[in-house]
């Protein structure tokens, strides 16, 4: 979700997910780069061609179009659950009728 | 050796045990990462401890994981020696029936030999374990056949793990199978 918004260099990722949950999410560089290696793995994700002039080493990553498909995709399922929610009652904080 | 550089120089030893695959296409990567949480951290003034314990502790939660999966992607054929291990291992459930049925050791052969003659329970697991031999001797197999299309040296462990289990199968199975033929379709008298 992180990468649809611009490609981005791991601890930019990392305070970006941070700042998005509000920061109940902190990850660690093993959360991440293991993250990132099974999403490179299934093509949701690509290492972009810019290179930070300051520190070669940092690596951007950018969102692919399957990856945006499946963003789009889950977004769709959550909203799906949302709304599925909100017509049930009980979860909707209303009472059932006796 | 100033303090920063001691804590980065013990997160670059813990990435060293990262898979090699990993650690070809990601420790230069996770290394400015640390960094850059490191320079970010002490300037914020908070517990430098706890963050060098959390962000250690995350990155062997990942070494472990990126482990585990490696090993179950692993094929036979890329890991001659642990494919030789795997077969000889599917010859210990025959080797454990046995041991049960022929020295009668409770409480287990009790729970597969209900009576006097071979039960059910029994049949089956003498067919599986049979059959985990072949299948041991396949996986066995499996780094040999590669090795010889590319005309790389044979395996030699692999081919006498494949032989003693296709030695131990095949005369079992035929005797299994006659005794199911003389005893169980022909029902022959006193074929035990």
């Amino acid at each position: 979700m992180v990468l649809a918004q611009g490609e981005r260099h791991g601890y930019a990722i990392m305070k970006q997910v941070e700042i998005d949950s509000g920061g109940r999410v902190k990850m660690g560089p093993g959360t991440l780069y293991g993250s990132l290696k099974r999403m490179l793995e299934a093509g949701l994700v690509q290492e972009s061609d810019r290179r930070d002039p300051e520190d070669e080493r940092r690596v951007y990553y950018r969102i692919t179009a399957a990856g945006q498909k499946a963003l789009d995709a889950e977004l769709q399922r959550y909203r799906e659950v949302v709304a599925l929610a909100n017509r049930t009652p009980r979860l909707h904080g209303e009472a059932y009728a006796t | 050796m100033r303090r920063d550089e001691r804590h980065r120089a013990r997160f670059a030893r813990l990435i060293r045990l990262y898979p090699q695959e990993f650690r070809d296409q990601f420790a230069s990567a996770m290394e400015q990462t640390f960094a850059d949480m490191y320079a970010d951290r002490q300037a914020s003034g908070r517990s430098m401890r706890t963050f060098l314990a959390m962000t250690y502790l995350d990155t062997s939660i990942g070494v472990v994981k990126e482990h585990i999966v490696n090993g179950m992607r692993a094929r036979p054929a890329d890991h001659p020696r642990l494919a030789a291990v795997s077969g000889t291992l599917l010859l210990l459930p025959f080797v454990g029936l046995n041991l049960v049925v022929v020295h009668r050791i409770e409480p287990i052969f009790s729970l597969i030999r209900r009576g006097t003659h071979t039960g059910p329970l029994e049949y089956i697991l003498l067919v599986v374990s049979l059959l985990a031999l072949p299948f041991g001797a396949a996986i066995a197999l499996a780094p040999v056949l590669p090795a010889i299309r590319e005309r790389r040296k044979i395996p030699l462990l692999n081919t006498t793990v494949a032989a003693l289990l296709v030695a131990v199968f095949v005369p079992l199975a035929v005797g299994f199978g006659e005794e199911v033929v003389r005893c169980d379709l022909l029902q022959i008298k006193g074929c035990d």
